[in-house]
C-alpha cells in the first residue's frame, strides 16, 4: 500500500521535526522584518497558536496509523475530491521546497560567494538532497539527531560569544508593536517554520509506533522553537533597532563576534549550520513531495521520481522570485496566504469528517 | 528497483563529474596573492566627486620583507564607483572583508554620514566591525601619509590603538554597526573618535584621540579627551582607563590616578506631572595606580577619603559637561531619549517632536559611587629616611 | 537489462559445466581406490602427473613379510622422521620381530590403524578423490595391497613462522603475539584466549585449485545465529579458483562493493580478534595468512585500538578524539586550505591572511594545483617509502623532506604554508591506518570540490559523506552505529572510553538481542578497602 517501506521510532521522529523546524531559522529574519525587537514574543505566541494545529495532524496520522495524507484524502473524501486535495497538498510541497532551496543559493551569493552561478548552487544543493532522498526516509531519520544538535549547538555557541556585545535594553519597549503588525509576524511565525510541520503527514505513516507520536511531536516542536527562540532573542539584543535594515540578521549579529581578535568571522558557523538545517528541511519536503506523487499514482516506489522532481524544483526555484526583494517581499505576505487553507483549515476537517463518519474502523481492509 | 537505485547513483556521480569538469575554476575563484587588500580608506569629497584613498597592504616582497602598504586614489560619483574606479589604477579589485579603517574628511562629516554609509552597509564584503574615525585634518587622506614608527600600514597602527582602547578612556570605539544602531535610535546623537596629526621635532605623528559629536549625521563639534571621557562615563561605554586628579592632603598638592577596573551607568528618567529629569547612577570600581609622592597613606581612612573625593570630582565634572553639551550643542549624545523610550514609551511619545528642546532644559542629577579595591602592588608609599 | 541477461546466462552455463564436479567430489576422481596396489599407484601417479616430488615408498611387512604397502607423499611437506620411527618402523619390525596375532588381518586398514601406527591423526578413506585432496594437503597416505581403503596420517609438519609481532599493529602495552599463515597456529592462538565450549570453529573450504582452509570463528551464545548464517550463505557463494589471501574472501562478502569504506574488518592480533569476537562478531579465518576478517564492521570501530582498553581511560579517552581530529584532518586537511584562500579570504585572520599571501608571492601555480602536486607527491613518497627496504626507505623520508620541502619552498614552487598544510595532513592520515584508504579517496575528492565550490562544495561533500556513510550497512549493522543510529548507551565507548566497570552492558547492535550476556557483574566499581578499624589501628 505504502510507497515508504522504512520505518523510524519515536525518538527519530523527535529528532526529525526538531530539525524540521529549526531549519527555519534563516527564515526567522523574514519576521524580524514585521516583529522588530518584539519577535521572540512572537515566535513563543506562534508556539502557542500552532499548538492546536499541529495536534490536529499528528491526530490525523494517529487515526489512519501507517497512511500518508494521499491515503487519508482518499479515504475520508473519496477518490476524485481526496485527488484533488492531494494535489494541493503536493502543490504546496514543492513549492516550500522549491523557496527554500533559493534560501540556500540566496545565502551563499549574498554572503559567502558572491560570484558564483546561481543554478550551480542549485543544483548542487539539489542533487545532494536527490542523494539524500533517494537512500530513503530511514537515513534521513539517521542522521536527524545530527542536525538537531547542530541547529541547538550552533545558536548557543554564537549567543554565548556575543554575550559581550548584547544589551538587553534593546528588549524594551515591551509591547509597542501596532497590532496588525504583530498578527502579521505571528502568522508568518505559525506559518514558516511550525505549521510547515506540514510534511509530517507524509512522514508520520512511517511510524513503528503511532501512540508515542504525540510526545515526540511535541517535545520535537519545543526543542526547535527554543533554537528559534535564542536566535531571535541573540539578533535583538545583539543588534537592537538595526535588526530590521540586514538582509539576514543572524549573519550580521555573528559577524560583530571578535574575542581577542582571534575568534573572529563566526559567520561561517552560522552559514554551515544554515546549509544542514536547510539541506534536511529541504530533504524532508522533497521526500514529501515524490512519495505523495507515487501515492498519488500508485507506483511501487518513488525513487524514480527523485530526480525529475528534483530538476524541477531547480527550475521553480530559479525562476519564481526575479530577485531577493521580491522573495522576501512574496514570502513575507504572499506566500504564506496561499497555504493558510492547507495548514488551518484542512488537517482539522479532515479529523472532523473522519471522526463523524467513523472512518477508519470502515474502512479497515488496511494493512496494520 | 535496485537496478534502477545503482542507474542513479551513476546518475548523480556523472551530475557532479559533469559539474566539476564544466565548471572547474570559476567564479569566486581568488589566488591569495592576487588580492589587493585594503588595510584603510580614506574619504574625501571635492565638489561633487568623492574621492577614495585607498591604504593596501603591499605583498610582493615575499616573506623576507615587512609589508609595507601604498596608497591608491580613486574618485567616482558614488564611493562604489570609486572603489570600482580604483581598478584601472591597481588592476585588481580591491579586496575589502580586512579593511579596519575608514576615515572620514571633516567636510564630509559636516555633510552628513548617511549618504555616504550606505555602502559601507550594503556591499557583503565589508565586516561591519571596521571602525569610522573623523580627521581632524584638512583632508582625510593626509592621515594615510604620515608614516607610523613601528608599524608600516598606517590603518592597522590605528586598529592597535582600538585594540587597546581598554587601557584608554578618551577614544570611543565605533564600528559602523554601532554607528548604524545610534543613528537608528530615535533622539539620540552620536559621536565618532577623532584622528589627527601632531608636529613632534618634525615627525608627523598621528594621534587618535577626541572625539566629534553629531546632531543626527551631521558633525557640530569636537570634544577632547577629558569630555569624551566623561561622554563615556555617561554613555556606558567606560571598560578600562584612568581617572587621574589632583588632590589637596595636608596642604600638599597630590597627584592620583585610578585605574578604572569597572564602570556600570544607568540612565533614569524621571517623570513627574510632564517634567522630565534624568537621574545618572554610576558605579565605579578602580584601583590606585599611581600616588605622587610619599605624604598620603593609604589606609581604610584615606581610601574613603579618596573615594568621596573622586565621587564629588565626577559629579561635578559630569553634570558640569552635560550642561555644558545641553548650552553649546543641545544635541541628545548621551542617549537619553533611548533610556526614555525604553522606560516610559508614553511619555516619550509625547515629548517625541520637541525632544530637542526639551533636552536643552533637562535637569539631570550625577550621583556617583566610586570603590577603590586595591592599590597594585605596593603596600605602603616609598618612605625616604631622613 | 539486456546486460543482466547476459551476466545470469554466463553464470548458470558456467554452473553447469561445473556441476557435475561440484556434486560428487571436489576434484572429480570419485571411484574407489583399487583394492590393487600396483593399479592404484599407476592411477596416482597418473593424476598427479607424476609430478617430482610425489614420493611413492613401497614395502613388505608382516610375519614373512607376506604384505605389501607403499606410503605416499609430499616430499617437502612432511616429517620424515616421523614416518620412519611411528609408521614404517612399527609395521615393518613390528610386525616382523613380535608375530603376528593370527586374528590379525593384516590387509585391514583399521588392524594397522589401531595396533601399529603410533600417531592420532589418522584417517581412513575409500575415495580416490579424498586420497588425492589429503594428499594434495600434505599428509601420508598408507595404501595395503589387497585393501579398498587407505589410510591419512598426519604427521604434522608444516613449514610455519614463529608467533611474531605483528608488524601492522604495534602497541606499546599489549600482548605482542600476532597471527600466522598457519591457520591451526591461528586457531589455537584463539583457543588459548577463550577457554569455553562457546568457541565454536567451522571449517570449509574454499577455491577449486587452492583448497584454502577457511574458518569461521564465533561464540555460539552471543552471536546471533542470523548473522552466522548470512557470512555462511555468502561465504558458500564464492566459486572462485584461489583464495590467496583473506582480501579475496573480503571483497567476495562486503555488503557495499562500491563504496570507498571497507565493510568488513581485519586485524592480525588475537586479542584484537577476541574482543571482537565478545562483542558478538565472527571472525574468518583464512590459512595462508595472519590476517583475520571481522564481520560485522562499524565505522568507529577503526578509531578504536585494543590498547584504549589496556591503559587507564583518560589517557585513552584523549586519544580517541586525537584520532577522530587526525582523520578529519587528513580528509578536509588541504581542501580546507583551498577553500580558506580561494574562496573565504575573509575568515582567515588579517595577519595570518598577510603572511600565507606574502609565501604565495612567487609560486607560479595556482593553489589548487598546488596542493594536489603536494598531496600527490606525498602519496608517491608514502608507497615508495612502504615498497623499500628499510635502510633504503629512510632516504626516501630525507630526500621528500629536504627535496621536496625545503627546496621546492626556497625554489618558490611551493608556499612554506602549503607544505605545512601537506605534512600535517600527512602525519594525520597515519593515526588511524585502518581508515587510509578511505582517507586518502576523501582527501583527493574534497579537494577537488574545494577547489570547484569553496565551502559550499566541502559542505555538499561532507553531506553526501555523510548520508552515505548513514546508508551503509554491514552484514545488517548499521555502519554509522551508534552515531546514526543513536545509541546512547553505546557512545560510552566512542569518542570517549569509559572506565571498564563501567560499560556493563553489551553492543546491542550486534549481539543476538535474545542473547542473555553480560560482560561483568553490574557493581565492579572498585573502591578503596573499608575497614572501621583501620583507622583506631594506626593510631595504635
Amino acid at each position: 500500500m505504502n510507497v515508504e517501506k522504512g520505518k523510524i521510532c519515536s525518538m527519530q521522529l523527535f529528532f526529525l521535526f526538531a530539525g524540521f523546524v529549526q531549519g527555519s531559522v534563516l527564515l526567522v529574519d523574514f519576521a524580524i522584518g514585521i516583529s522588530e525587537s518584539q519577535t521572540w514574543m512572537v515566535i513563543l505566541i506562534g508556539l502557542g497558536l500552532a499548538i492546536p494545529f499541529v495536534l490536529s495532524y499528528v491526530a490525523l496520522a494517529k487515526r489512519f496509523p501507517g497512511m500518508n495524507v494521499v491515503q487519508i484524502n482518499d479515504a475520508v473524501y473519496g477518490r476524485f475530491l481526496g485527488k484533488t486535495l492531494s494535489l494541493y497538498y503536493i502543490f504546496f510541497f514543492l513549492m516550500t521546497l522549491s523557496f527554500n532551496i533559493r534560501d540556500v543559493g540566496e545565502l551563499y551569493i549574498t554572503f559567502l560567494m558572491p560570484d558564483t552561478s546561481f543554478i550551480f548552487l542549485l543544483v548542487a544543493f539539489s542533487a545532494t538532497c536527490a542523494y539524500a532522498v533517494s537512500k530513503g526516509l530511514e537515513v534521513l531519520a539517521r542522521i536527524s539527531h545530527l542536525i538537531a544538535l547542530i541547529g541547538i549547538f550552533v545558536p548557543i555557541c554564537t549567543t554565548i560569544l556575543l554575550i559581550d556585545q548584547m544589551d538587553f535594553s534593546n528588549f524594551l519597549p515591551l509591547f509597542e508593536l501596532p497590532f496588525a503588525r504583530m498578527l502579521h509576524g505571528i502568522h508568518i511565525m505559525m506559518a514558516i517554520p511550525f505549521c510547515e510541520t506540514l510534511v509530517f503527514l507524509m512522514i508520520m505513516a512511517s511510524l513503528d509506533k503511532a501512540e508515542k507520536a504525540k510526545k515526540s511531536i511535541l517535545s520535537g516542536l519545543l526543542v526547535g522553537t527554543v533554537s528559534l527562540f535564542i536566535v531571535a532573542v541573540r539578533n535583538t539584543a545583539v543588534l537592537g533597532n538595526t535588526q530590521t535594515i540586514w538582509t539576514s540578521p543572524s549573519f550580521q549579529s555573528t559577524r560583530l563576534i571578535d574575542i581577542g581578535t582571534v575568534l573572529t568571522r563566526m559567520d561561517f558557523l552560522i552559514g554551515i549550520a544554515q546549509t544542514f538545517l536547510i539541506f534536511f528541511k529541504c530533504c524532508l519536503f522533497l521526500y514529501a513531495s515524490v512519495t505523495a506523487i507515487a501515492q498519488i499514482f500508485n507506483l511501487k516506489t518513488y525513487i524514480p521520481l527523485v530526480l525529475p522532481v528534483a530538476g524541477i524544483e531547480v527550475i521553480l526555484a530559479a525562476t519564481v522570485f526575479q530577485s531577493k526583494v521580491d522573495h522576501a517581499e512574496i514570502s513575507q505576505n504572499a506566500g504564506i496566504i496561499y497555504s493558510a487553507p492547507l495548514m488551518f483549515l484542512i488537517p482539522p476537517l479532515t479529523l472532523l469528517i473522519a471522526k463523524l463518519r467513523n472512518l477508519p474502523n470502515k474502512g479497515g481492509k488496511n494493512d496494520s | 528497483m535496485k537496478a534502477y537505485g545503482k542507474s542513479f547513483q551513476k546518475l548523480f556521480i556523472l551530475l557532479w563529474l559533469l559539474l566539476s569538469i564544466l565548471l572547474c575554476g570559476c567564479w569566486n575563484y581568488r589566488e591569495i596573492e592576487d588580492l589587493t587588500i585594503v588595510a584603510g580608506a580614506a574619504l574625501d569629497k571635492e565638489g561633487d566627486m568623492y574621492i577614495l584613498t585607498f591604504e593596501v597592504i603591499d605583498v610582493a616582497g615575499g616573506p623576507e620583507k615587512n609589508h609595507s602598504s601604498a596608497l591608491i586614489k580613486a574618485s567616482g560619483l558614488t564611493l562604489f564607483e570609486a572603489s570600482r574606479n580604483a581598478i584601472s589604477v591597481i588592476g585588481n579589485k580591491l579586496y575589502w572583508s580586512h579593511a579596519k579603517m575608514m576615515i572620514i574628511s571633516e567636510d564630509i562629516a559636516k555633510e552628513g554620514l548617511v549618504p555616504v554609509m550606505d555602502w559601507l552597509a550594503r556591499d557583503a564584503e565589508i565586516r561591519q566591525t571596521i571602525k569610522i574615525v573623523v580627521s581632524k585634518e584638512k583632508t582625510a587622506r593626509e592621515i594615510l601619509e604620515i608614516t607610523h614608527p613601528t608599524i608600516e600600514v598606517v590603518s592597522l597602527a590605528m586598529d592597535q590603538v582600538f585594540q587597546n582602547k581598554d587601557s584608554v578612556t578618551s577614544v570611543p570605539r565605533v564600528e559602523e554597526w554601532k554607528l548604524f544602531q545610534d543613528l537608528a535610535q530615535p533622539g539620540v546623537s552620536t559621536a565618532l573618535p577623532t584622528v589627527y596629526i601632531n608636529e613632534e621635532n618634525g615627525n608627523k605623528r598621528l594621534f587618535v584621540s577626541g572625539s566629534a559629536i553629531f546632531d543626527k549625521d551631521r558633525l557640530i563639534g569636537y570634544l577632547n579627551d577629558e569630555e569624551t571621557k566623561l561622554m563615556m562615563f555617561v554613555k556606558n561605554e567606560i571598560t578600562r582607563g584612568l581617572i587621574t586628579e589632583k588632590i589637596e592632603h595636608n596642604d600638599i598638592p597630590i597627584k592620583i590616578s585610578l585605574e578604572i577596573l569597572k564602570s556600570q551607568t544607568e540612565i533614569k528618567p524621571v517623570v513627574k506631572d510632564d517634567e522630565i529629569k534624568f537621574e545618572i547612577d554610576m558605579t565605579v570600581h578602580g584601583n590606585i595606580g599611581e600616588i605622587e609622592g610619599y605624604h598620603f597613606h593609604l589606609d581604610r581612612k584615606g581610601a574613603n577619603h579618596l573615594e568621596k573625593h573622586f565621587e564629588e570630582l565626577l559629579n561635578k565634572n559630569i553634570a558640569a559637561f552635560i550642561k555644558t553639551i545641553q548650552k553649546e550643542y543641545g544635541v541628545d549624545i548621551f542617549g537619553f531619549a533611548d533610556a526614555l523610550s525604553a522606560r516610559d514609551p508614553k511619555t516619550w511619545k509625547k515629548v517625541e517632536p520637541r525632544w530637542k528642546e526639551v533636552f536643552k532644559n533637562v535637569e539631570v542629577t550625577v550621583n556617583s559611587e566610586v570603590h577603590i579595591e586595591g592599590a597594585a602592588i605596593q603596600k605602603k608609599p616609598i618612605r625616604i629616611r631622613e | 537489462m539486456f546486460r543482466y541477461i547476459l551476466k545470469i546466462l554466463r553464470y548458470t552455463a558456467l554452473k553447469s559445466k561445473n556441476s557435475s564436479q561440484d556434486h560428487t567430489s571436489n576434484n572429480g576422481y570419485n571411484e574407489p581406490i583399487p583394492s590393487d596396489l600396483k593399479k592404484s599407484r599407476e592411477i596416482i601417479e597418473n593424476i598427479l602427473h607424476n609430478s617430482s616430488d610425489v614420493s611413492v615408498h613401497e614395502f613388505y611387512f608382516g610375519n614373512n613379510r607376506e604384505c605389501k604397502g607403499a606410503l605416499l607423499f609430499i616430499n617437502s611437506m612432511v616429517d620424515k622422521e616421523e614416518i620412519h620411527k611411528n609408521i614404517l618402523q612399527p609395521l615393518m619390525y613390528g610386525t616382523l620381530m613380535f608375530g603376528n596375532d593370527k586374528n590379525l588381518d593384516l590387509s585391514d586398514i583399521d588392524t594397522i590403524k589401531t595396533h601399529y601406527i603410533s600417531i592420532t591423526d589418522c584417517l581412513k578413506i575409500t575415495s580416490l578423490g579424498d586420497l588425492i585432496d589429503k594428499l594434495l594437503a600434505g599428509t601420508v597416505i598408507l595404501l595395503v595391497d589387497g585393501s579398498k581403503e587407505a589410510l591419512v596420517i598426519n604427521t604434522g609438519k608444516r613449514e610455519s613462522r614463529n608467533i611474531e609481532e605483528p608488524g601492522t599493529e604495534a602497541v606499546v602495552r599489549g600482548p605482542r603475539e600476532g597471527f600466522n599463515e598457519n591457520i591451526n597456529v591461528s586457531i589455537s592462538l584463539i583457543r588459548r584466549k577463550i577457554k569455553s565450549p562457546d568457541l565454536c570453529v567451522e571449517k570449509l573450504k574454499l577455491g577449486e585449485k587452492s583448497k584454502t582452509d577457511v574458518c569461521i570463528v564465533y561464540l555460539k551464545s552471543i552471536a546471533n545465529p542470523e548473522l552466522i548464517k548470512e557470512i555462511k550463505a555468502r561465504l558458500n557463494r564464492i566459486k572462485i579458483d584461489a583464495i590467496l589471501e583473506s582480501g579475496y574472501i573480503e571483497q567476495f562478502i562486503e555488503d557495499a562493493p562500491y563504496s570507498i569504506f571497507p565493510t568488513v574488518s581485519n586485524s592480525e592480533k588475537p586479542d584484537k580478534i577476541v574482543a571482537k569476537l565478545l562483542d558478538g562478531r565472527a571472525a574468518i579465518l583464512v590459512d595462508g595468512t595472519p590476517f583475520v576478517l571481522v564481520v560485522p564492521m562499524v565505522f568507529i570501530e577503526t578509531f578504536q585500538s585494543v590498547e584504549d582498553y589496556y591503559s587507564r581511560p583518560y589517557l585513552a579517552s584523549i586519544m580517541r578524539i586525537i584520532r577522530f581530529l587526525s582523520y578529519i584532518i587528513s580528509t578536509l586537511g588541504p581542501a580546507l586550505y583551498v577553500a580558506l584562500t580561494v574562496f573565504h579570504q575573509e575568515l582567515i585572520p588579517t595577519s595570518l591572511l598577510i603572511s600565507i599571501a606574502e609565501g604565495r608571492e612567487r609560486v607560479p601555480f595556482p593553489a589548487i594545483l598546488e596542493a594536489w602536486l603536494m598531496i600527490f607527491t606525498f602519496d608517491i613518497l608514502r608507497e615508495a617509502g612502504i615498497r623499500l627496504p628499510k635502510a633504503v626507505g629512510q632516504t626516501i623520508g630525507i630526500v621528500g623532506a629536504l627535496v621536496l620541502g625545503q627546496a621546492s619552498v626556497e625554489a618558490g614552487l611551493i608556499s612554506p604554508i602549503m607544505v605545512i598544510v601537506v605534512s600535517a595532513t600527512a602525519i594525520a592520515s597515519f593515526a588511524v591506518p585502518a581508515q587510509t584508504d578511505s582517507g586518502t579517496i576523501l582527501r583527493y575528492i574534497f579537494l577537488a570540490l574545494a577547489g570547484i565550490a569553496g565551502g559550499f562544495g566541502v559542505i555538499m561533500g561532507l553531506l553526501v559523506t555523510l548520508i552515505h556513510l548513514t546508508s551503509l550497512r554491514s552484514f545488517g549493522t548499521p555502519y554509522l552505529w551508534p552515531i546514526a543510529p543513536l545509541n546512547l548507551s553505546a557512545l560510552k565507548d566512542v569518542f570517549i572510553r569509559m572506565p571498564l566497570w563501567n560499560m556493563t552492558k553489551h553492543l546491542s547492535a550486534i549481539i543476538w538481542k535474545d542473547a542473555d550476556y553480560y560482560r561483568q557483574a553490574p557493581d565492579l566499581k572498585p573502591s578503596p578497602y573499608k575497614n572501621d578499624n583501620s583507622d583506631s589501628k594506626q593510631k595504635e
